[in-house]
């Protein structure tokens, strides 16, 4: 298993390295930022003057093996625009999308575990109805619908809670439930499908004839297997909300990676979108090498 | 498999103490119980740094805005003021070249200390520095040297005569604010804050606070010189909202008090009760003829441009697309305005004259190539695509074959910076939006717009540069502002049937305001100087 760990962070070395190339390539081909810096008026030596100080002028292969070199150092770079550090302005936004994106698995496990078992139970009951009608609204709702909505319900008709920024816990609910919602479709999906597999084995039939409780069969015995295909998909859609729920952050001004991201596209802030495009993969890159290592903590078969 | 499931949970448990937990004080909570002496605002632009020579234009001025002071003030209609900047009085030498900007005395930073002339010459200094983004940065690089004449005064000598140097001082022009010398130090590239965290100004309001991408909040800076614009609440929030609707949702919830809306909201916002204020004549849409100097293309003969103007219906788009509070049909000559030097009331818009417009292009020998049009939004003017759509329509109509191509202004722009500037010659023409600020001047938008590249223009727009450079030369060297208003009348007429391009609309901007701000001065003709150090609370 040490050797399979070790072979993944390799794979996983290369892949962020890959990464880098690809992106910074990327970018440039959209345009220069200076483009979009200079005001109006701006004059042609303004615009040269400009490309010489963020070192635009200079060589492509220049370019990127000062920024993977400074990157090695673990310098991520000037912001063009902003003119400041990348690390701080990194660390404060993650740390933001970071708290959004744990309350909204939270929400979304809370509500899809307990829905996602029961409906398996009551198969074309009305349990199960509701379930679907929360899956199907959770999938094919998209949030900035959903958010706009909750916005308009929740903040200006009851005006229950605030409707944008992040500060106190109130500003987590509209934003996590939206995101918590989109999310809890999928593992409610895939845990009661996988509960309907796993209540029709055979060593769930021997676990009731044994006389054990139901409550027992179905969250200890028939969950543990249930849960595998559920935990990929929670690892995964971590991770997707780590790398920023773009559409989310920006209906409720959430200051987090996904509106830096936004934010740095739309001014070519290029040491930014490389620096939070980095930090996504990686973030990925661990949440799925974690999920290997929970898989195979779960599942002894793996491990052989 | 117990420890797993302990695992899983512990995390979501974090995950959501994490969220409960959160030690910074909520916005919208704190604006909810606020006493009126706080005011919360919302804007679009963030630029979060607080160095007005980088990156200070446009709505980023909002951010950081209300903090600083006006080299040279400026009233309503355009004018320039000696009683709302730093600079009390002024003097142009009669050829136009030498300046003495004279100082107000008692004008206090706000650390405590005064500001002297030597302030004022750094102002210059960082403006024109090499690393300077600022739309004042062609103002500042006119200077051939600053001399300190006393604590008060600074003579300022210019490389070439411009007798409309100090309209870019102004917020009338650009992004100008005074600075402080001891705040900067010296880089390889240019200059930078000593304490990027800490930045001081001598505006109403003083910086308390940020949180990086959030809020920046500032509080009344008691010491400030002019006891009838200090600032009007105790405290400033600044918040940004990018998505339009929320803007809207939380003036309604009154999270916010001020926040800038879309033309299409403008029902809805009244509906909620909400005013609608801002200032008028902030942007003026620009049709242009890119290349038009170029006899390879039509638009370099009158007759085309003329067909071009006459062939849409400016009327029946601009009334289709723009609600009154938000644009009125731009009239007269292009770059001149309501607001500018040389203005004509006088002088109708174009009028729409199909059957004129076909005669014209026949005239001018159409010979069935395509006329490219560059559609692209803009910042301050976002639904030019949906114009030039509406315009691609109404030339097809008299028979001209159009090319619309779809593109992002940054991928476009380079194109105006190239020398000579690449159009390509399968084309009758080449048409596409600039968005000129009305600039009272009117000097300084001929050079953006009109002048040639090789007498320093950017757009290059006119037809004939080399009499626009030649008029431009000459007008520049007149510095009575009288004599320099007369001569551009004459030119606006002259100009008028040119037909070098067309100004679509005069373009407002609006924002809504809740019953918390009873007051707010936004002077018309100007969209970079729209900070919130004048909102007024509404009396308790």
């Amino acid at each position: 298993m040490a050797r399979q760990i070790g072979m993944s962070v390799v794979q996983a070395l290369v892949t962020l390295w890959i990464t880098t190339v690809v992106i910074f390539l990327l970018v440039r081909i959209t345009g220069s930022p200076v483009d979009v810096i200079l005001p109006q008026t701006a004059t042609s030596e303004q615009r040269e003057a400009t490309i010489k100080r963020l070192g635009l002028d200079r060589p492509l292969a220049y370019q990127y093996w000062l920024y993977l070199s400074r990157l090695l150092q673990g310098d991520l770079g000037r912001s063009y625009t902003l003119n400041a550090d990348i690390g701080p302005l990194l660390r404060d936004h993650f740390w933001n999308t970071f708290r959004l994106a744990s309350a909204a698995m939270a929400v979304g496990v809370t509500l899809a575990v307990p829905l996602g078992v029961l409906a398996s139970v009551s198969r074309g009951g009305p349990l199960d109805k509701l379930a679907s009608i929360i899956a199907l609204g959770g999938m094919s709702l998209p949030s900035f619908i959903t958010g706009i909505l909750a916005i308009l319900v929740f903040g200006v008709w009851l005006g229950w809670l605030p409707i944008y920024g992040a500060g106190s816990w109130k500003h987590f609910v509209l934003p996590a439930v939206t995101l918590g919602w989109f999310n809890s479709a999928g593992i409610l999906r895939l845990l009661r499908s996988g509960m309907l597999d796993v209540l029709g084995s055979e060593y769930v039939k021997v676990a009731r004839a044994k006389g054990l409780a139901e409550s027992s069969v179905l969250w200890k015995h028939a969950l543990r297997n249930a849960a595998l295909p559920a935990l990929t998909f929670l690892g995964f859609s971590y991770g997707i909300l780590l790398a920023g729920a773009i559409t989310t952050e920006v209906v409720f001004a959430w200051p987090g990676l996904g509106t830096l991201a936004s934010d740095s596209v739309a001014r070519r802030d290029f040491p930014i979108i490389q620096a939070v495009t980095l930090l996504t993969s990686a973030t990925i890159i661990v949440i799925n090498l974690s999920v290997d290592v929970v898989y195979a903590m779960l599942d002894p078969r793996i491990r052989r | 498999m117990r420890g797993v499931l302990r695992l899983v949970v512990a995390i979501i448990v974090a995950g959501a103490s994490w969220a409960m937990t959160a030690d910074v004080q909520a916005p919208a909570a704190k604006a909810q119980s606020a006493a009126t002496t706080s005011v919360t605002v919302a804007t679009v632009e963030w630029i979060e740094q607080f160095d007005p020579g980088v990156l200070a234009s446009g709505p980023g001025m909002n951010y950081k805005g209300s903090m600083f002071d006006n080299v040279i003030g400026a009233a309503a209609g355009g004018v320039l003021s000696k009683t709302t900047g730093v600079i009390e009085d002024w003097v142009v030498s009669p050829d136009a070249t030498r300046i003495v900007l004279r100082l107000r005395k008692g004008i206090k930073w706000h650390d405590g200390t005064e500001a002297t002339a030597e302030d004022l010459a750094f102002t210059l200094t960082r403006f024109g520095a090499d690393d300077g983004t600022a739309s004042a940065r062609p103002t500042a690089r006119k200077i051939a040297n600053l001399e300190v004449a006393d604590r008060y005064s600074l003579k300022v000598t210019l490389k070439e005569p411009d007798s409309v140097f100090v309209y870019g001082l102004s917020p009338l022009e650009g992004d100008m604010l005074f600075i402080k010398k001891d705040a900067y130090r010296k880089t390889e590239k240019g200059w930078e804050l000593v304490d990027p965290e800490r930045p001081v100004g001598t505006g109403p309001y003083r910086f308390a606070r940020r949180k990086l991408g959030e809020f920046v909040e500032y509080e009344a800076f008691d010491s400030y010189w002019d006891a009838t614009r200090k600032a009007g609440f105790r405290t400033l929030r600044i918040v940004r909202i990018v998505d339009a609707s929320t803007r809207l949702s939380a003036l309604r919830t009154g999270e916010v008090a001020v926040a800038p809306l879309n033309p299409e909201q403008l029902d809805g916002a009244r509906r909620a009760n909400l005013r609608i204020m801002g200032p008028k004549v902030a942007a003026i849409p620009l049709l242009m003829f890119f290349g038009s100097s170029d006899p390879a293309f039509l638009t370099n003969k009158v007759e085309f441009r003329k067909a071009l103007v006459l062939g849409y219906d400016k009327k029946a788009i601009a009334g289709k697309l723009y609600p009154t509070a938000v644009a009125s049909i731009a009239t007269g000559t292009p770059l001149f305005s309501p607001v500018s030097l040389g203005w004509d009331p006088a002088l109708p818009a174009y009028a729409y004259d199909p059957q004129e417009a076909k005669r014209l292009l026949q005239a001018a020998g159409y010979d069935g190539r395509p006329v490219k049009i560059w559609s692209y939004p803009f910042g301050s003017a976002p639904e030019l695509p949906l114009i030039l759509e509406a315009i691609a329509g109404y030339w097809q109509a008299i028979g001209l074959k159009v090319e619309l191509t779809p593109i992002d202004f940054p991928a476009f722009r380079p194109r105006l910076f190239t020398q000579p500037q690449p159009w390509e010659k399968q084309y009758a023409a080449h048409v596409g939006f600039l968005v000129p600020l009305p600039r009272p001047s009117t000097l300084n938008n001929f050079g953006t717009f009109m002048i040639s590249q090789k007498a320093g223009g950017v757009a290059a727009g006119y037809w004939n540069p080399d009499k626009i450079d030649r008029i431009r030369s000459e007008l520049g060297r007149i510095g009575d502002l009288k004599e320099l208003d007369r001569r551009l009348r004459e030119l606006n007429r002259e100009l008028y049937n040119d037909y070098w391009a067309d100004a679509i609309a005069f373009r407002h901007l609006v924002f809504g305001v809740t019953s918390k701000v009873c007051g707010w001065t936004t002077p018309d003709g100007m969209d970079v100087p729209t900070t919130y150090s004048t909102l007024r609370p509404c009396p308790q």
